[in-house]
């Protein structure tokens, strides 16, 4: 048996027109290139400055 | 694909030619992207949305610049009604590749209809209204707000899922069945749909109230049958999606317009139907009353001129009868002269019965004629007996007698000088030979009547007339 309460507070307000604009042109979601480039630049941070070391790095 | 550092065309290799940077994680990332997206194209086509939906969320969030992803996203939530959603997904889209961009289309067909455009960007705010009712407990009028929104956007399945489940709460299965099961149309293989429908034949196996067996697989089989695949190249955006039985809801198109039109034909045309006849009727009123009015006019003016014409037929007839007795009386009198005439008697007799005839009483030309001819017989004779008597009692002294006579002789015959001077003469000796008005009228008549004759100067001295 369905707890209408409980199912009721699942739903969510959608976005409105107004929020619109907002949302596309803040949109700094992380990916994974953003989670790629953190762990390259962390990468660097720790001697290894050019991105083909990684190649060398990783293919290794 | 192009490389995240310099942008260079990447090539086969684990590197990128242009800056020489590895791509070898880049390329793993797309590629994972890229099959998300192939997944949820792949559940488009099949129309589950929700589930094409959930799977494209995750090809974005996994490579945010996965243009193709985001569009057929967008794509998604605007066939589910999510038109905010799709138009933010089309314009980090647009952010993410301005130029040729299919984007760019879908936002030109739906900005082409401007009121259908404010009426999708006004759904958010309903649904939301809606919820907030809905999560206060207010059922009755999150319902009202919902089925006018669920009217209007059919494919709206947040909405109508809203709806359903509020339904659900309010005890009204059969209609949250309806709705539920329509929206099941438009996202095939929704789980929250399913979960309430599941709910939904719990409640009939355990009322035995209708027979519902296997639902949740009716619709499975359903989805297999009516609803069209997606192609990659479809676009959804214009209003073509079609739902439902053609033929009903040809039928109910119909019902309604026969019941608008019957409605303006009762709150419109009547009224002025209406208006119109009794106009019609006042003047048709107000015609016949002018009618009748002129017709009283006219009945009170015959009644008028009959009554007239009747009194003159009752005086002409008083007058006729009058005549016709008077005529008789004549007639008798007339005959009674002539025969005393005829049968000898005294000529003084016969004048006397000749004076008492009316001529005036009687137009007959016969009637005339034998009065003339006998008074021409009579009054002559009649005249000259009489004043000789008279002339002969005025000698004698009795001057009453002579004026009988005397007076006889002039009614027989009033062109006798001598008569009407001895009438003044004996007048005036019954007055003591002094005259009085009847001597005077006599002595004029003289004067007047016969001026040249040798008694009207013996008139004038007898008669004081000077």
């Amino acid at each position: 048996m369905i707890d209408f309460d409980k199912e009721i507070k699942k739903f969510h307000p959608s976005p409105e027109i107004e929020e619109a604009e907002d949302i596309i042109y803040n949109n700094n979601v992380t990916d994974m290139t953003d989670v790629m480039m953190e762990m390259m630049k962390n990468n660097n941070n720790s001697g290894m400055d050019d991105p083909i070391s990684i190649k060398r790095f990783t293919t290794r | 694909m192009r490389c995240y550092r310099c942008g260079s065309v990447l090539s086969d290799a684990d590197f990128c030619t242009g800056c020489g940077v590895d791509v070898t994680i880049y390329k793993k990332i797309v590629k994972i992207s890229n099959t998300y997206y192939n997944i949820g194209l792949e559940k488009a086509k099949a129309r589950d949305l929700s589930g094409a939906a959930d799977i494209l969320r995750r090809s974005v969030r996994i490579y945010k610049q996965n243009v193709m992803a985001r569009n057929l996203l967008g794509l998604v939530y605007y066939e589910m009604g999510e038109y905010v959603q799709a138009f933010v997904e089309w314009g980090i889209s647009k952010n993410i590749k301005p130029e040729k961009n299919i984007v760019d289309k879908y936002i030109s067909d739906i900005q082409s209809n401007p009121v259908r455009l404010d009426e999708m960007m006004n759904n958010a705010k309903k649904y939301n209204t809606a919820l907030m009712y809905a999560q206060a407990g207010s059922d009755d009028l999150a319902i009202i707000q919902l089925k006018g929104l669920v009217g209007k956007t059919p494919n709206y399945v947040k909405a109508a899922q809203l709806l359903g489940l509020l339904y659900l709460k309010e005890g009204q299965y059969d209609k949250a069945e309806k709705i539920l099961t329509k929206i099941l149309t438009v996202d095939v293989n929704n789980t929250l749909t399913y979960k309430y429908l599941a709910e939904i034949e719990e409640y009939y196996a355990k009322n035995n109230s209708k027979k519902h067996t296997g639902l949740v697989g009716a619709f499975k089989k359903k989805k297999d049958g009516d609803r069209k695949e997606l192609s990659g190249n479809d676009v959804i955006i214009p209003q073509t999606y079609k739902e439902g039985n053609p033929i009903s809801t040809g039928i109910v198109n119909i019902l309604v317009g026969i019941i608008i039109g019957a409605i303006l034909v009762f709150f419109l045309v009547t009224p002025a139907r209406e208006k119109a006849v009794k106009n019609e009727y006042i003047d048709t009123i107000n015609e016949y009353s002018a009618k009748i009015a002129a017709n009283n006019i006219t009945i009170s003016t015959l009644q008028t001129q009959v009554e007239e014409l009747e009194a003159e037929v009752e005086s002409l007839t008083a007058t006729i009868d009058a005549g016709g007795a008077n005529a008789v009386t004549e007639y008798d009198e007339l005959l009674a002269a002539a025969n005393a005439y005829i049968g000898g008697s005294d000529v003084l007799d016969v004048a006397e019965l000749l004076v008492a005839v009316d001529t005036t009483a009687v137009t007959s030309e016969g009637f005339l004629a034998c009065y003339e001819t006998l008074s021409n017989l009579v009054f002559t004779e009649a005249a000259a007996t009489c004043y000789s008597m008279g002339i002969e009692y005025k000698n004698n002294g009795d001057y009453e007698s002579a004026i009988e006579y005397l007076y006889k002789a002039y009614t027989y015959n009033s062109s006798d000088v001598n008569i009407i001077f001895y009438l003044a003469q004996s007048y005036k000796g019954a007055n003591g030979w002094s005259n009085d008005e009847n001597s005077k009228k006599y002595y004029q008549m003289v004067v007047d009547n016969f001026p040249d004759s040798e008694l009207a100067e013996r008139a004038v001295s007898e008669g004081e007339l000077g």
